[in-house]
């Protein structure tokens, strides 16, 4: 892994509902080459974090840069570095998916013939060649979580930001997209991702930053989050040490 | 050994149906707590005035059934008996297929579309309870609708003939009796339909073909003339007479409603005793046969696979050379020109916007067509109205092609450019992530807008004009006095549409108002003043005395002088507000 200048930089980073505080005073930086996990509990912020990164929510205050451009005052070029795969694969659903990735070609400036090359590459890849001119509306979960995966490719991005980017998909689709995750990251590109599923991050991530309501607590290593911890050595433990287990203990004694 | 500690006490029928029923009680409940108190307030108002409504039909089918009686208008239409004794029968089965009709898309919506069959059929409850209670859902609101008409209608007839006391309850009996029956008939003809198309796509075109067939109907009723005279009106109370048939099913439940307030008891109790069992039969059968289909999973098994397509292999280079070929596509940046692609794509397939885009050509087709029958030719003759006054409304006969492909166009500008970014929804996270600036999509979406309105009210003023045989320098001053102040309104309502930008929706009726009350009244009065300002000058020219293509070109001038300012402030007001929409 090379450390260059980081991809992906937020610096005491606040998002305020009225009375609410989203997100509390995060700084954290990924850098080109490597995956970086992003956990919390539910409610934490995570989603509200990476929407900012993305430039879909504007912060209270603080910095954000991706690509080394400012989200807020260089938004465009921020924006044409960046893909990103939400939570919720909400596409147009009357667009059929071949369609759908040339129009997110044509929004990120592409020429024709790379979109037309790089949209049958990707729909290829994630197996929706065959259902590619049947309308959005027509498709699976996974199949809708995967089309937005290779729309968020399309323009070949220096930096990738993925919430919960396996909900919803079989084995198969999930270990395809880890892998072309890995491979992006080994190609030099900043991937970004939170997820819930603690065993996707520790073996995935090569850093991994924790949020709980709203306060990033911990970032670093797996070894570096351990020495963190109680000196757990697996992620979960490490992740219900710093997030509070407590609660977790007393839903298992009551299931019980 | 069973995993349950004490066997489960299985809940009644009944009971099941009441609890799922309470249920949806209590949702209504706390939607009407929870709503803010100006929502409240409208739904007291509507309570009030349903209630009126309800008494105000009462009176009005008491005064008319009584005025059927009466000697004078017997004398004047023969005998009205036997109409009045129809009126139950037609009461009866036109509720029973109004339910049957307008249950069907509501029983499609709730079984399939609504996303909680799954969790209710997994629950510890009788299947035929889920079924019972999904279909007085769905059929408790339009049932109330119908009896709103036909209870005033049943009981003032009831008063107006003194019928006996036993005919009140026994009305309303019948008529759930029925209504359930139709519902249960609309139940299997869902999953019939359900089996055959997808449900989703179903709605839609359901809702589509409705819509657009019952404004066609209603706007073609101007076309016909109606004329009242003692034959036609007899003529019509006879046919009316006719639904009253023995054989027929519909008619046992009339009859026996009509010999019970009679008091004519054997054949009350016969004919009304048949129309129960059988009423009551068919709701069995098509409920046991629905719920049987449901859980078997026929429906959910479509029959309509479509077919496989071959995979395309369209060259990448040939499909690029014939679309950067395109001289007109090279005006417009790529993005912009994706978003204009995008936004008529999803208008020309999804029909529950391709509806709302033509009800306005079909008033526009309309109001052309009345227009031309009635005359649409120049006046003639002048009368005793002085000169000035003639050429006055001579001018006004000239542009009242423009003044309706102007009508035309505020409808269509209305429902594409108000809610140009409210149609985005939870999509629009897709172009707000991406490297487009403020400008560019509120060019991207000015245009998707204002395109096809100019092209489609350009069309229809060109036909106007010619079968009218308007000379050209007139019909072009026309058309440019269309097309910038419908550019002007579509700058306007943009910037009106994006104040009251919803992205939350689910369906496309829930976008909410486009621009507003506020929104509207600038539109309209930007639109007067626009095109006035485009022929007042050579109104004001002529009555003067000047030459009247000087006032034509002043008026160009002032008139394109608005439009373009209606275009470029609106727009500047509204630009930094774009880059922050769906954010709350």
């Amino acid at each position: 892994m090379f450390r260059t200048s980081p991809f992906i930089e937020t610096s005491h980073l606040v998002k305020r509902y009225g009375d609410l505080l989203a997100v509390d005073d995060a700084s954290f930086q990924v850098f080109g080459g490597e995956i970086f996990g992003f956990l919390g509990p539910n409610g934490a912020g995570k989603t509200t974090t990476i929407k900012m990164i993305v430039g879909l929510l504007r912060p209270t205050s603080g910095l954000v840069k991706v690509g080394g451009y400012d989200v807020v005052l260089q938004p465009l070029q921020a924006k044409a570095a960046c893909g990103y795969v939400p939570d919720e694969p909400n596409l147009y659903p009357k667009l059929t998916g071949r369609e759908l990735l040339r129009f997110v070609g044509d929004l990120y400036g592409l020429d024709r013939s790379q979109i037309i090359r790089r949209s049958e590459e990707l729909l290829r890849l994630f197996g929706l060649i065959e259902a590619a001119d049947e309308t959005l509306d027509s498709y699976s979960h996974g199949m809708r979580q995967k089309t937005s995966l290779a729309a968020a490719l399309v323009h070949d991005p220096k930096v990738l930001v993925l919430d919960e980017p396996t909900v919803g998909l079989d084995p198969r689709s999930a270990r395809l997209i880890k892998d072309i995750l890995r491979q992006m990251a080994d190609r030099g590109a900043a991937i970004m991702l939170s997820t819930h599923i603690l065993e996707i991050a520790q073996n995935m991530c090569d850093r991994i930053g924790i949020i709980n309501k709203g306060k990033l607590i911990a970032v670093g290593t797996m070894d570096e989050l351990s020495k963190l911890g109680k000196g757990e050595s697996n992620l979960e433990d490490i992740f219900l040490s710093l997030t509070g287990g407590a609660e977790y203990a007393e839903i298992a004694e009551v299931l019980k | 050994m069973s995993l349950i500690p004490e066997a489960f006490p299985e809940p009644g029928l009944w009971i099941s149906v009441w609890r799922l029923l309470r249920l949806r009680i209590l949702i209504l409940i706390s939607g009407f707590r929870r709503a803010k108190i100006g929502v409240k307030i409208r739904y007291i108002i509507a309570g009030i005035f349903l209630l009126a409504i309800l008494g105000l039909f009462l009176f009005i089918s008491i005064s008319l059934l009584d005025f059927l009686r009466s000697p004078e208008l017997i004398r004047y239409i023969g005998d009205s008996n036997l109409f009045l004794e129809s009126i139950p029968t037609m009461m009866v089965s036109s509720s029973a297929l109004g339910i049957l009709v307008t249950g069907f898309g509501v029983l499609l919506q709730v079984m399939y579309l609504s996303g909680d069959m799954d969790f209710l059929m997994s629950a510890p409850i009788p299947i035929r309870a889920v079924f019972i209670a999904k279909m007085v859902q769905a059929v408790l609101p339009n049932f109330c609708l119908i009896s709103a008409v036909t209870l005033p209608i049943l009981y003032g007839l009831g008063i107006a003939n003194g019928y006996s006391v036993l005919y009140y309850p026994m009305v309303l009996v019948v008529l759930v009796i029925l209504s359930l029956a139709a519902a249960s008939l609309a139940g299997l003809l869902v999953m019939v339909a359900a089996r055959i198309f997808p449900a989703r796509r179903l709605a839609e075109v359901l809702g589509f073909v409705v819509g657009i067939t019952v404004f066609i109907l209603s706007q073609s009723m101007r076309f016909y003339t109606f004329e009242v005279n003692s034959q036609q009106v007899s003529h019509l109370l006879n046919l009316a007479a006719r639904f009253n048939q023995p054989w027929s099913p519909l008619a046992w439940a009339g009859q026996g409603l009509v010999d019970l307030g009679k008091g004519t008891w054997l054949p009350a109790i016969f004919y009304l005793s048949a129309a129960i069992l059988l009423t009551s039969a068919v709701f069995y059968i098509a409920l046991s046969t629905s719920e049987r289909l449901y859980y078997t999973g026929w429906s959910s098994l479509q029959n309509n696979r479509r077919r496989q397509k071959a995979i395309t292999t369209t060259r990448p280079s040939e499909v690029q050379r014939r679309e950067v070929e395109h001289p007109l596509a090279r005006l417009i940046l790529p993005s912009i020109r994706a978003i204009l692609a995008k936004d008529w794509l999803v208008y020309r397939r999804d029909l529950r916007n391709l509806s709302r885009l033509l009800t306005p050509l079909i008033l526009g087709i309309v109001y052309a067509v009345s227009m031309l029958q009635a005359g649409g030719k120049d006046l003639e003759g002048q009368g005793e109205a002085p000169a000035w006054f003639m050429n006055v409304i001579q001018g006004i006969v000239v542009y009242g092609d423009a003044i309706l492909a102007l009508f035309l166009g505020w409808m269509l500008i209305a429902n594409l450019a108000g809610v140009a970014f409210s149609q985005e929804g939870k999509y629009y996270w897709i172009l707000k992530a991406s490297p487009i600036s403020s400008r560019q999509l509120l060019t991207a979406k000015f245009l998707v807008a204002y395109l096809p309105t100019m092209i489609l009210c350009g069309i229809y003023l060109i036909v106007l004009e010619m079968i009218k045989g308007v000379s050209l320098w007139p019909a072009l001053v026309s058309l440019i006095a269309v097309a910038l102040p419908l550019a002007g309104l579509t700058g306007i309502y943009l910037a009106f549409g994006i104040r009251m930008a919803k992205f939350d929706w689910e369906n496309p009726s829930q976008m909410g108002r486009s621009v507003g009350c506020l929104g509207t009244i600038a539109g309209i009065l930007f639109l007067a003043a626009c095109f006035g300002l485009f022929i007042a000058p050579p109104f004001l020219f002529g009555l003067f005395g000047f030459p009247v293509f000087i006032g034509q070109i002043i008026g160009l001038l002032f008139g394109s002088v608005a439009s373009l300012a209606a275009v470029i402030i609106p727009r500047g007001l509204i630009e930094k507000r774009v880059a922050t929409l769906a954010e709350s």
